[in-house]
């Protein structure tokens, strides 16, 4: 069984729920569903992504932390115009919390089991993510900072 | 009269603290790793991201030299490193890096915060994300150049380090710039080669994408015949955004741009290249044209005094070993006066690329002497001092001579190019070196090596080829053939702009006791079928072609008959 499957999941004819963590740049918080959120794949094509530009949030997820496709596909999707919540879903490191911020996500969803396992503390480091930024300088970026 | 060209990129604040911070992580991803925290699939691409790889007896750090640049500051420090950390001796790489091969995973940090000190880093040296970029060793001082590529390569160093979408590709990407009619840098053989063009007074870049070696080796297409000079950065990282969504993540040995480019077709890619330019050209609001001025204001200039050629003429005509090093190690450089000197790592018997700590030192000492102080790493795996007034040439030539460096053999048969192969290289299938060292002795033997004249040997230990072994006039790959190393020989290839070629497979593979003697072999048909003395290895073999070669060679050599 995947380690974020975060939602409804079926062990031994038991249903059971994990639980998430959203990681933001104030800290960790749980879901509280202020929104629904429209989910899509790292498979998607940036025609079919950029048709959801007027939604109000939509999660990309991430088949594995070595999937790079969702920071190229949030680039292009702000770059599109989209103004709403961009999460990223996925057991991700906390080393690239930083990379999913400079690329235009506002969040990452994650199981709690896999924020233990790498530690709070190696979170909370990639909350720092906009200083020491390259790409900034040579004006890449579109991404606005806190 | 004086004359003035762009020199060493001096790191700026910001470089200097990206770079602390970078290290600060890196060892906080160790002790991540050390307690548990990160699994070692996890921490391994970390760790890959520094320049860390786990090889067959240790693990192996892999510095930068960006675009091959450094100063003799630089070059004692990793003179230092080498001594303090590793077995007192570092390898110089086709792709203008140095690999020391026996750190312990303890020591990383520290190496780190050495190389730090003097504004050097292991960022990017490996993993699937923008590599070092690489350079021509003559940027700057080639007397055919149009422009010097190292304000751009290090525009491009910058933008590409840590990029946020970037470090975690399909797979692992290369780009060589060049500003020379004469491709140093063998753009066409990168993920991204970048060749400075000038149109109707306007400079700009020619842009070739997917050309490579490995398994499957591709000349790059070009897909922008000129695209002004404003334009280089967006349009580099809309080709690089376009893979990065295309390319395959099922199969590594097919996650290469060029596999990409094969499966959609050149045309089609471009188009989509162009189209994603369009999107995202607008984002680059014009910090990078000024970041580049900024640049080129780093990049400190330096005089070059005009002198007098002092005793140059008496010691060229006198001693004999001086002329065949200025004929094969000296370069004609841009200003009047002045040359290239390229410092041979390849003494015949040694291995290709390797230099000892007090080599490093006493090269590092020669460059502040002789060379304002710059150095450079080719691609062949070679120092280059890019400014000596011709005045200097004797000095330093006997300097180099007491250190057993001054090796007249530049472009040369002992010239060898070759990975480090299955003495260090875990994905190895032969051994590279000690065949490397076995030919180097056997025409330093023959003193054949004057007369037979350029020839360039790559060796590869796998058909990973980072030996390039597709582009040696003769190229060798080792392979391994029911247990025992087996050597399959190519020849014909080259790396020119003009002319690139990937060698031609010669047919069967040879033995280790039998590869040798057919590299002679090889030589000495060649030998009776040129023209004349002029008439290089390349141009008779383009004459004549394979077969007569191939039938010689399998006569001397016959292979059993698979069914026999």
């Amino acid at each position: 069984m995947r380690e974020n499957n975060c939602a409804n999941s079926t062990t031994k004819n038991k249903t059971r729920r994990e639980s998430c963590l959203i990681i933001t740049d104030s800290g960790f918080e749980t879901e509280d569903y202020r929104v629904d959120f429209i989910d899509v794949t790292t498979d998607i094509v940036p025609q079919a992504l950029s048709k959801l530009r007027d939604s109000r949030a939509v999660r990309i997820n991430f088949a594995n932390f070595k999937d790079g496709r969702g920071f190229t596909l949030a680039r292009l999707f702000r770059l599109e115009g989209f103004k709403g919540v961009l999460r990223a879903k996925g057991d991700l490191l906390p080393d690239q919390y930083s990379m999913l911020r400079r690329s235009g996500f506002d969040e990452l969803e994650i199981a709690d089991m896999v924020v233990e396992r790498h530690s709070k503390a190696a979170w909370l480091a990639g909350i720092n993510w906009h200083s020491h930024h390259y790409q900034k300088r040579l004006g890449s970026s579109l991404i606005r900072e806190p | 009269m004086e004359s003035e060209i762009g020199k060493l990129y001096s790191y700026s604040g910001f470089d200097s603290e990206f770079i602390k911070e970078r290290t600060r992580q890196f060892r906080e991803q160790v002790n991540r790793r050390i307690k548990g925290f990160l699994t070692e699939e996890e921490f391994t691409p970390l760790r890959l991201l520094n320049g860390l790889y786990l090889q067959t007896h240790s693990y192996m750090l892999r510095v930068a030299i960006p675009y091959g640049v450094l100063n003799s500051e630089q070059l004692t420090q990793l003179a230092f490193i080498a001594d303090q950390w590793d077995k007192g001796y570092g390898h110089f790489t086709t792709r203008q890096n140095i690999q020391f091969n026996w750190p312990n995973l303890v020591d990383i940090p520290e190496i780190l915060d050495s190389l730090a000190g003097v504004g050097m880093h292991a960022v990017q040296t490996s993993g699937n994300t923008i590599r070092n970029i690489t350079s021509d060793p003559f940027a700057g001082a080639a007397v055919d150049e149009i422009e010097n590529p190292l304000p751009y390569a290090e525009l491009l160093r910058q933008w590409s380090t840590d990029h946020q979408e970037f470090q975690f590709l399909p797979r692992k990407f290369k780009i060589a710039i060049t500003g020379s009619l004469n491709d140093r840098a063998a753009t066409r053989f990168h993920d991204i080669g970048l060749r400075i063009m000038l149109k109707n007074g306007q400079l700009g870049f020619e842009v070739s994408v997917g050309g490579g070696l490995g398994r499957t080796p591709v000349i790059g297409t070009v897909i922008r015949e000129f695209l002004p000079k404003e334009d280089f950065l967006p349009y580099v990282e809309s080709v690089i955004s376009v893979w990065n969504l295309l390319g395959r993540r099922d199969n590594k040995y097919k996650a290469r741009i060029k596999i990409t480019l094969r499966e959609l077709g050149s045309k089609e890619f471009q188009a989509l290249v162009e189209k994603r330019f369009d999107e995202i050209r607008n984002t680059f609001n014009g910090a990078d044209s000024k970041t580049l001025e900024d640049i080129k204001l780093q990049f400190s200039s330096v005089q070059l005094i005009e002198m007098p050629l002092g005793n140059y003429q008496n010691r060229h005509k006198e001693n004999q070993g001086f002329r065949n090093w200025v004929k094969n190690n000296v370069t004609e450089h841009k200003i009047t006066g002045y040359t290239i000197v390229t410092v041979s790592l390849k003494t015949h018997g040694n291995t290709p690329g390797d230099a000892t700590s007090e080599q490093m030192r006493m090269v590092a000492n020669l460059a502040k002497q002789y060379s304002y102080d710059e150095l450079r790493i080719s691609k062949e795996q070679n120092i280059v001092l890019p400014h000596v007034h011709r005045s200097a040439l004797f000095d330093l030539y006997s300097m180099l001579l007491k250190a057993g460096l001054a090796s007249a053999n530049v472009g040369l048969i002992s010239d060898i190019v070759a990975c480090p192969g299955l003495d260090y290289c875990k994905l190895a299938t032969a051994r590279s070196i000690p065949l490397a060292k076995e030919l180097g002795v056997r025409f330093r033997d023959l003193d054949l090596e004057q007369k037979i004249g350029i020839l360039k040997i790559k060796i590869s230990g796998c058909i990973n080829a980072c030996g390039h072994h597709h582009l040696g006039h003769i190229g060798i790959l080792g392979l391994e053939r029911a247990g025992k190393e087996s050597y399959q020989v190519v020849l014909g290839g080259e790396e020119s702009t003009e002319t690139s070629n990937i060698g031609k497979n010669l047919g069967p593979g040879f033995s280790k006791t039998e590869i040798v003697p057919v590299i002679e072999k090889l030589v000495n048909i060649y030998l009776a079928l040129r023209l004349d003395d002029a008439e290089t290895f390349l141009e008779t073999y383009k004459r004549v072609g394979i077969t007569p070669f191939s039938k010689e060679i399998y006569q001397e050599f016959p292979r059993r008959k698979k069914n026999a």
